[in-house]
């Protein structure tokens, strides 16, 4: 047999070294042979021979290099074989290959989805900020039962603050929204996140500014502070080009000029790692860019921030800032006790760490810890299955791999061709995952979670998650292969026809337990997706007081470019009209407050009598704009009438002030009596001691959360001059698209700098408040399929090897005379037993879940039977199906052949 | 030296060779002699000059290479050719003919 040839670098070095003395001596002996004397055909031999050295180098070097050259070809030609094997092989039984495939591509894309929504919100470093253990967000404000009651640190109060903290130093912002256009102000404008800001904001937090320099203290002061803005890196990109000039650029936000004073740090858009703030602005600024007139920087009692950002000084504790801010608070409202009255209640908190969403500090990580779980488990068993599938294939196999062994082929091949499968397998399960990835992305909307509207809270594909969870399964599998790959290349050739070996038993029972896992795993899924199902479900049928669909919310901002009252009123009026007449609109409304998609002000209304004082009941407000908005929103009238435009001419004149209270304020104010024409007083800002009279009662309506009771409202017709900054116009039309369309159109002909914003369909803007639960729906029902499909072919694969195990057994029964019944019978024993075992540990299972979910379970019973039953239900319905096919094979068994190999 | 001494191309010290075992396999020292026994010592070249060609031609696959034992009982690497050198000598030899008949004819020719 030819040989291959010498493989490691000494073999090659002896042989051409032998090959050249062999010549050598041949050469010698032909010499001596011819004559010459021995002593002299050395010499000679050496010298006709020519450099020995030289040459031995050079035949070394080829050799060397043909050798790596065969050894490359070599593994590539085995490499392609084994892939060339596997898919044959899987071809054969695409069945087979297509549920792994699938199976694995969930388990990993959802994974992947997950993990790369976890680092997006939770984990990744905040961009810019140095050392951000060290610094925290702190809230002004008071917290109470349901929720969190903001209150402002005035400029003067910060001052002080600043003098007296030793523990932390501070920066203080307030976040906003302007419309912002490159250039003039007759750009077309967009709206974009902005943060006004002390100068002490970027160095509490360490911001290097790639481009420029923020602006100084110095430089912001009121009543003219410098105009100069830091803008993001991403608004750099979209707006200016990334141009190297930019601070030579300007821009244009509500009408006024702004200089680009420097770029923020790539990737920094504020303090939360969800925000989307693209301006830093000075502080000072803000009544240029709002065009609030009202706004002061010298009172104790007026102005200010909202929220802070500290940086603990070295050797200080977070509580000790805590503690140092909590006797600031008490000092400012004993040092100034009519300025600083709000001090009475509200305090400091310092709410954590930067990068978290302050809303939904706890909530969110819990729901990524939650949503995690679920998707490994998955992702395990989806990789023991298919490991499962491989080794009950690979027993199938057996024969062809003694024919094999005999022919030749060495352990490690095989074990080679086996992981070869495994693979190509987790492969094309890793590169199907993509496509599930980009897929689920958006299935899974946190921002009902972190409460923020407008935001894009969908994450960008992190390759790197993908990548890492693509190796890591790959991994996986590998491990998961190698196992049956041994097993199965062990087999002897007699072991191949024998039944009931100790290794086939063995398998039997890893096969059987790992069915029961599956199934237990699946029930417990099963009741958590039934459960949440069942939340989604009554939540989707809570009745909301009015019609969603078909209609589409959005804001527009008159008050933010210093438009006049009057101004105001007539570009709303125009908007209105225009709106009304544009092709898909059916009506329209414009008001301060919708359901779901704005916010209120809230009062405390009493009823007034000659007498004095009745019922006084806490409510929110909703000022309209026009007369339309119950017909619009399809909220029903039930007494009286409601606002025609007269009231509204009149109420702007003073002459009358009419007002409509919801069902529920009507009953909790005059009881049982007739409401209509009696008299209400509630204060709003800036005005009090008025009276309104009643005038209709309509419907109540849910205006801010699904769960809780739904709230009352005081309708009034609009006269502040103070709802004209943000007026919020709903429409009603077939499609939603085309009307955000118009919308955006109608802005852009009345006014460029004024663009539309945070358009939204109502069913999207309630979705929103079902949000959690949808996600956490959508993503158990996904799962607990995977897992149930999965337990139905595992158990099928044990189910099926246990038949074919038992082929004699029921070959020689059949030949007694035992019925086909029995020997189903037979058969379903065994299911019955795995399917027991599942149940019970499903329903174990299924009641830890529960516990879990307690919170998350509205309007249903963490115990309801009827959706346990279902679950239950589900599972038995599986394993019956799973059972079927082999069970009817297990009566076919020929009674002949049985019988001839005895 | 008072016989010439013709420089050999590279290549065509491989198509010598490959000649050389074309009806049986040889190993390095026999195709020494071989080549200076059909070219009448007419072609001398330097013993070493042929091993770096000889795994030269293993490594294009044009020979292969295997141990034995020579009649005197010596280790001996026998080079067998290959199908392909086979195709590769023909190649040659037709290519060698057609050259030197051109240069043959142009060399003959009344200027």
């Amino acid at each position: 047999m030819k040989s291959i040839g010498p493989r490691w670098p000494s073999e090659i070095d002896r042989d051409v070294d032998e090959e050249i003395a062999s010549h050598l001596d041949l050469r010698r002996e032909e010499l001596v042979a011819n004559g010459v004397a021995p002593a002299d055909a050395a010499a000679a031999a050496a010298r006709k021979f020519g450099n020995r050295d030289d040459v031995a180098e050079a035949c070394r070097l080829i050799d060397r290099k043909y050798r790596d050259q065969e050894r490359r070809t070599g593994m590539l030609t085995d490499l392609r074989q084994d892939l060339g094997y596997a898919v044959r092989l899987f071809s054969r039984s695409p069945g087979f290959a297509v549920i792994a495939i699938l199976t694995l591509a969930i388990g990993i894309g959802a994974t992947s989805t997950i993990f790369t929504l976890a680092n997006w919100a939770l984990l990744r470093p905040l961009p810019g900020v140095a050392d951000p253990d060290r610094v925290a967000i702190v809230w002004v404000g008071r917290a109470a039962d349901r929720g969190f009651y903001p209150s402002r640190l005035s400029y003067p109060n910060l001052a002080d603050a600043v003098g007296r903290l030793q523990t932390i130093s501070l920066g203080a912002y307030q976040g906003g929204s302007v419309s912002a256009s490159a250039g003039g102000p007759s750009d077309e404008a967009r709206n974009l996140g902005a943060q006004f800001v002390t100068a002490s904001y970027f160095d509490v937090l360490g911001l290097r500014l790639q481009i420029g320099r923020p602006f100084t203290s110095a430089e912001d002061v009121p009543p003219s502070p410098f105009l100069g803005a830091v803008i993001s890196d991403r608004l750099w990109t979209s707006m200016f080009g990334r141009d190297p000039a930019v601070l030579q650029r300007t821009l244009t936000l509500s009408g006024v000029r702004f200089a680009v004073l420097g770029v923020a740090p790539p990737g920094f858009q504020g303090t939360e790692r969800l925000s989307s703030t693209d301006l830093w602005l000075p502080g000072t600024s803000e009544a240029i860019v709002n065009h609030q007139k009202l706004l002061r920087y010298d009172a104790r009692n007026s102005g200010g921030f909202y929220e802070l950002v500290a940086r603990l000084r070295p050797g200080a504790t977070w509580p000790q800032a805590q503690a140092e801010l909590d006797s600031l608070r008490a000092w400012l409202r004993d040092e100034y006790p009519a300025d600083n009255q709000n001090f009475k209640t509200s305090g400091f908190t310092v709410m954590g760490p930067v990068g978290p969403p302050p809303m939904g500090r706890e909530r969110l990580p819990k729901l990524v810890r939650l949503m995690g779980a679920a998707s490994l488990l998955v992702l395990l068993i989806a990789c023991a299955n298919v490991a499962g599938l491989l080794t009950i294939k690979g027993v199938g196999r057996r024969s062809e791999i003694a024919v094999r062994k005999a022919l030749g082929a060495g352990r490690w091949r095989l074990v080679r061709q086996q992981l070869a499968e495994g693979t190509l397998l987790w492969l094309c399960g890793g590169a199907a995952a993509l496509l599930v990835v980009l897929l689920l992305r958006r299935a899974f909307d946190v921002s009902s979670v972190v409460m923020v509207r407008g935001l894009d809270t969908t994450p960008p594909i992190d390759w790197r998650v993908l990548s890492f969870t693509l190796v890591s399964s790959l991994l996986v599998g590998l491990a998961f292969s190698v196992l049956p790959a041994l097993g199965a290349t062990r087999a002897e050739a007699a072991e191949t026809l024998r039944a009931t070996t100790p290794a086939a038993t063995r398998h039997g029972f890893a096969g059987a337990s790992l069915a029961v896992f599956q199934l237990a795993a699946s029930l417990t899924l099963l009741v958590g997706a039934f459960l949440l199902v069942g939340t989604v479900r009554h939540l989707a049928r809570v009745p909301l007081g009015f019609d969603p669909q078909g209609l589409v919310v959005f804001y527009v901002r008159p008050g933010s470019i210093g438009y006049s009252e009057p101004e105001a009123l007539a570009y709303i009026e125009e908007f209105q009209r225009r709106l009304r007449q544009a092709a898909g609109v059916r009506q329209a409304a414009t008001m301060m407050t919708v359901p779901f998609a704005g916010v209120s002000m809230g009062t405390r209304i009493r009823t007034v009598d000659g007498a004095g004082e009745g019922p006084i009941s806490e409510t929110p407000v909703n000022s309209l704009f026009s007369s339309s908005y119950f017909a619009t929103l399809g909220i029903p009238l039930l007494k009286g009438r409601l606002f025609a435009d007269a009231d509204f001419a009149a109420a702007r004149r003073g002459d009358a002030r009419p007002v409509i209270l919801s069902d529920g304020l009507a009953r909790r104010l005059f009881g049982t009596a007739d409401p209509l024409g009696r008299e209400v007083a509630f204060p709003v800002m800036g005005r009090k001691g008025l009276r309104y009279q009643v005038i209709g009662v309509v419907g109540t309506v849910r205006y801010f959360s699904l769960t809780e009771d739904p709230e009352t409202m005081v309708y009034e017709p609009e006269v502040d001059r103070g709802a004209l900054r943000t007026v919020t116009i709903v429409a009603r039309g077939d499609q939603p698209a085309a009307i955000a369309q118009a919308a955006r159109r109608i802005a852009a002909e009345l006014n460029p700098a004024l663009p539309v914003v945070n358009v939204v369909s109502m069913p999207d803007a309630v979705a929103r408040y079902r949000g959690e639960s949808e996600t956490l729906a959508r993503l158990l029902v996904m799962l607990s399929g995977v897992a149930a499909l999965l337990a139905c072919v595992g158990l099928y694969g044990v189910v099926a090897h246990g038949v074919a195990m038992r082929r004699r057994e029921f070959g020689i029964r059949v030949a007694l005379g035992a019925s086909p019944a029995q020997v189903w019978r037979l058969v379903a024993r065994t299911t019955a037993a795995i399917t027991g075992a599942g149940l019970v540990f499903g329903l174990g299972g299924g009641f830890a879940l529960a516990q879990v979910l307690r919170n998350r379970l509205i309007g249903v019973h963490p115990f309801d039977p009827v959706l346990w039953s279902l679950a239950a239900g589900t599972l038995v319905l599986v394993a019956v199906l799973a059972s079927l096919k082999p069970a009817r094979a297990a009566t076919r068994v020929n009674v002949n052949e049985t019988l001839r190999a005895l | 030296m008072d016989r010439t001494t013709i420089d050999l191309l590279q290549g065509t010290l491989g198509v010598l060779i490959l000649k050389s075992v074309n009806r049986e396999p040889l190993h390095g020292y026999g195709i020494a002699r071989w080549i200076e026994q059909v070219t009448g010592d007419e072609v001398l070249i330097e013993d070493g000059s042929l091993y770096p060609a000889l795994h030269r031609l293993q490594a294009m696959k044009l020979l292969t290479s295997e141990w034995g034992v020579s009649d005197s009982g010596r280790r001996v690497k026998r080079y067998t050719i290959t199908e392909q050198g086979r195709a590769q000598l023909r190649a040659e030899t037709q290519r060698w003919q057609r050259f030197s008949g051109a240069v043959s004819k142009a060399l003959v020719t009344r200027t």
